[in-house]
């Protein structure tokens, strides 16, 4: 099996494996929202993913992600980008104007292909985003994280700690789960389940297999849990005190402010229409 | 069947900085016709050294030869052969009730049969087979898995691997979780099994199961195998760095040497044995 699961937690010791969770998160949210304003023309638009996907590759190298990781993704997404190439085709995008070929009464457009590629660099680029913050930051200051941006909202009776604790949880659940995946797994396959060849109708009955221990066990897992946090005492609206608190250092302030800029230094661009491929090939275009 | 391990070396997550290495340069020559006890303390490698037998793990480096099949990273396996070996090769995972999915009883012990032997006309006679063997009656067919006692369940797993008759048993510390008495039974069940003819391989951490039953003992330890013989030569000396106990009946005539009585350890299995041997030298 491989065991390649996209955007796990790797203990490197990095700048970005070092910096603040709340500081991660918000510079997650910034650099979405700069990879959502790339619009205008073609060549401004794409110029503009370019900016990001250099900036985000600095990062991934940074903080040491595996761009083969990434790309390997990409291969799991052909049907998604086969599905987005035949609907843009048939419904191709406002605005089209550069024919390249014909199916019947049907014009293809080239836009159609500059827009499949759009929405797919985009979708790597979140993607790319998301998985260097997941895999700088273990499950824990994540959680911890995002309960400090919940925690004003406890003022109007927001239950931020108790999601802390369901999220810190669940995620606590997921490595036991695929272990409990990978035993079932084998110990089906030993029951002569061919999960790889085999019919369909074989491949369904190999997953219900699967499927059907897995809730069994996760329910008597989480009912375990339950009598084990009761015995120990939990107290759901209590007010807890976390093991590692979070330190916001001046180095979180360096990164917030270049973030920051970043990003207001894209909406600029983007406000300003510039185009770069433009302005260096004007006669092309 | 002959099972042969030339210098296997195993790790998960190779490549990886998670990289474990559970196996090193191991070497083993298993004869089904003895039942093999591989023991040691938890993580030395034993459950990945069993799986490396039906190829649910394939080694990083080195061969394991099964019969005609070779396990080794050279050699891709094509699917009928990996098949034909997975029903020759019958795994019993630690708990294996916890593997139970359909709705009733008689239909997961036919889904081994099912998925191995798809013409097999017999497979509900194999099964209800299977169930009287492990003592199981014709009241439980219908009744679902999920509504049976721990112990039950148990027993309705492991009639699912033998219902499809496998020349060779793996347990992987099958008497996990019992208690004395099913212990006991389920281990006469083995012995019984055995006696028809199908090979047992033990992973276990109860040596007085080992002494009991096995007739050959492999000690793990740290991904490699650090003593192999007779449980009575490998038990009467001391244990206690593999993380194994002396099994109760040996401090118990270690105790009546110490006072005097002449007991010849070599003889003793069991407590029905000691007797014997005590008996024997008047």
């Amino acid at each position: 099996m491989d065991k390649r699961i996209l955007g796990k937690y790797v203990p490197y010791d990095t700048v970005i494996h070092r910096l603040d969770p709340r500081l991660k998160i918000m510079a997650m949210i910034m650099l979405m929202v700069s990879i959502f304003l790339s619009y205008g023309s073609w060549t401004m638009m794409f110029t503009l993913s370019g900016i990001n996907l250099v900036v985000i590759v600095a990062l991934m190298f940074i903080s040491k992600v595996r761009i083969r990781d990434l790309i390997w993704q990409l291969k799991s997404l052909y049907i998604l980008i086969i599905l987005l190439m035949i609907i843009n085709i048939f419904l191709p995008p406002a605005h089209s104007v550069h024919i390249i070929g014909k199916i019947g009464n049907l014009n293809i457009y080239a836009e159609s292909f500059l827009q499949t590629g759009k929405i797919i660099i985009r979708l790597m680029e979140m993607l790319a985003v998301a998985m260097i913050l997941t895999s700088s930051t273990t499950p824990q200051q994540l959680t911890q994280g995002f309960s400090w941006f919940t925690r004003p909202l406890k003022k109007i009776k927001f239950p931020s700690e108790e999601i802390a604790m369901t999220i810190s949880l669940a995620l606590r659940f997921i490595p036991t789960l695929l272990e409990e995946t990978e035993r079932l797994y084998k110990a089906q396959s030993s029951r002569g389940v061919d999960f790889k060849h085999g019919s369909l109708m074989m491949k369904i009955k190999g997953i219900t297999s699967l499927i059907v221990p897995l809730f069994v066990a996760s329910f008597a897992m989480s009912d375990d849990l339950a009598f084990a946090l009761e015995a120990r005492g939990y107290n759901p609206r209590g007010t807890r005190t976390n093991y590692r608190e979070l330190h916001w250092s001046t180095k979180d302030t360096i990164c917030l402010i270049l973030v920051t800029l970043f990003m207001t230094g894209f909406i600029t661009l983007t406000a300003m229409k510039f185009d770069f491929i433009k302005l260096i090939f004007p006669l092309v275009w | 069947m002959q099972i042969d391990f030339q210098h296997v070396n195993f790790s998960y997550n190779l490549k990886t900085i998670f990289r474990v290495d559970a196996l090193k340069d191991v070497n083993l020559a298993i004869d089904t016709n003895e039942v093999t006890a591989i023991v040691g303390k938890t993580g030395s490698g034993k459950s990945t050294l069993t799986q490396l037998i039906n190829k649910l793990l394939t080694p990083s480096d080195g061969a394991v030869k099964i019969d005609q099949f070779i396990n080794t990273p050279k050699k891709r396996a094509h699917r009928k052969q990996l098949q034909a070996l997975r029903s020759e090769i019958g795994f019993l995972f630690q708990f294996p009730e916890n593997q139970l999915f359909a709705d009733t009883v008689l239909k997961d012990v036919e889904f081994g049969i099912r998925n191995f032997h798809p013409k097999d006309q017999d497979y509900e006679k194999k099964a209800k087979a299977a169930l009287k063997l492990v003592g199981l009656d014709e009241s439980f067919y219908e009744r679902s898995p999920f509504d049976l006692s721990g112990g039950e369940k148990k027993r309705v797993a492991i009639a699912g691997v033998l219902a499809y008759q496998p020349k060779v048993l793996i347990l992987d510390e099958p008497t996990a979780g019992l208690d004395e008495m099913s212990k006991r039974e389920l281990m006469e069940l083995f012995k019984k099994i055995h006696q028809e003819g199908v090979g047992i391989i033990l992973v276990t951490h109860d040596m007085d199961i080992v002494l009991k039953y096995a007739s050959k003992v492999v000690v793990m330890d740290d991904g490699e195998i650090k003593k192999i013989g007779s449980p009575q030569a490998i038990l009467q000396n001391e244990v206690e760095p593999y993380h194994l106990a002396t099994p109760n009946v040996y401090h118990f005539a270690h105790q009546l040497i110490a006072q005097g009585k002449k007991i010849d350890l070599n003889r003793v299995k069991d407590v029905t044995t000691l007797v014997e041997e005590i008996k024997r030298h008047g």
